[in-house]
């Protein structure tokens, strides 16, 4: 019970380090977090698929849903990691504006 | 001068406000009442007496905000160019110089309102993202009750497995 909880923590955690990417002006703790959240997003896909071959019928159902939904939120984290680094700073205009 | 003080902490918080683009929204509002503040001084002083037309458009911010401050803004620099008060000439300028920064910043922060990627970050977390996370974590947490609440001949070899799973996590944890 108290491990399978840690794997509901993925879902706190990927929201968490989203938050701080958004919060940080730090290019270094950007990309360590672009890292942390690709890693998150991967064990959450895992435990996912592992549920989808699970001896479960109803949690198999779930999950499959959810995979789907993990797939589509790859793409919302990737514009808000994209948002996040447009930081538009007083008299500098960001890149490529 | 009491306006142009007024300014200058109008000013100040302006580049509070454009360094954390984030707090745009709320602090858009305190700026304006500020700014009302700033104008209602040197109206007192009788420095900007005819500004009040022109402030009337304020509230529809920032849309309207534009055509208002154009007005405000003319009225006032026709009040302070004209001034035949040689004692308060200096004072006045100040106010000037403070009035201009004021719209430099103004103008920033209305190209920030509309380039604010920080807030457009925080909206998508909030409206897409934390939705699914929530359901995940919700499914997650659904299916560990379920594992343990199975009889124990069915659920021990899902629990161990699932528990197996779980116990090292293929991420480093912070």
């Amino acid at each position: 019970m108290a491990t399978s909880l840690r794997a509901a923590a993925l879902a706190s955690e990927l929201t968490n380090l989203l938050h701080r990417h958004v919060s940080s002006t730090d290019e270094t703790e950007m990309n360590e977090l672009d890292a942390r959240v690709r890693e998150v997003l991967e064990a959450a896909a895992a435990s996912l698929a592992d549920l989808k071959s699970a001896n479960d019928p109803s949690a198999q159902a779930e999950a499959l849903r959810l995979g789907a939904e993990v797939r589509k939120l790859k793409s919302q984290v990737a514009e808000i990691q994209r948002l996040s680094r447009e930081k538009y700073e007083f008299g500098r205009r960001p890149a490529g504006a | 001068m009491v306006g142009a003080r007024q300014l200058d902490r109008v000013n100040a918080r302006m580049q509070t406000l454009v360094d954390d683009v984030g707090k745009a929204d709320n602090l858009n509002s305190a700026l304006r009442i500020e700014l009302l503040g700033a104008i209602r001084m040197e109206k007192n002083a009788a420095l900007v007496g005819r500004t009040k037309p022109g402030l009337r458009s304020l509230p529809g911010w920032p849309t309207s905000m534009r055509n208002g401050w154009r007005t405000c803004s003319r009225s006032s620099k026709r009040q302070l160019d004209t001034s035949g008060d040689a004692n308060q000439q200096a004072d006045l300028d100040k106010f000037r110089n403070g009035w201009q920064l004021y719209r430099q910043s103004l103008n920033e922060v209305l190209k920030l309102a509309q380039a604010n990627t920080n807030t457009r970050a925080r909206r998508l977390l909030r409206d897409e993202v934390q939705p699914v996370a929530d359901d995940l974590e919700a499914f997650f947490e659904r299916t560990a009750v379920r594992l343990a609440e199975k009889p124990a001949a069915e659920g021990a070899a899902n629990s161990a497995a699932w528990r197996h799973r779980c116990a090292r996590p293929p991420w480093p944890r912070s």
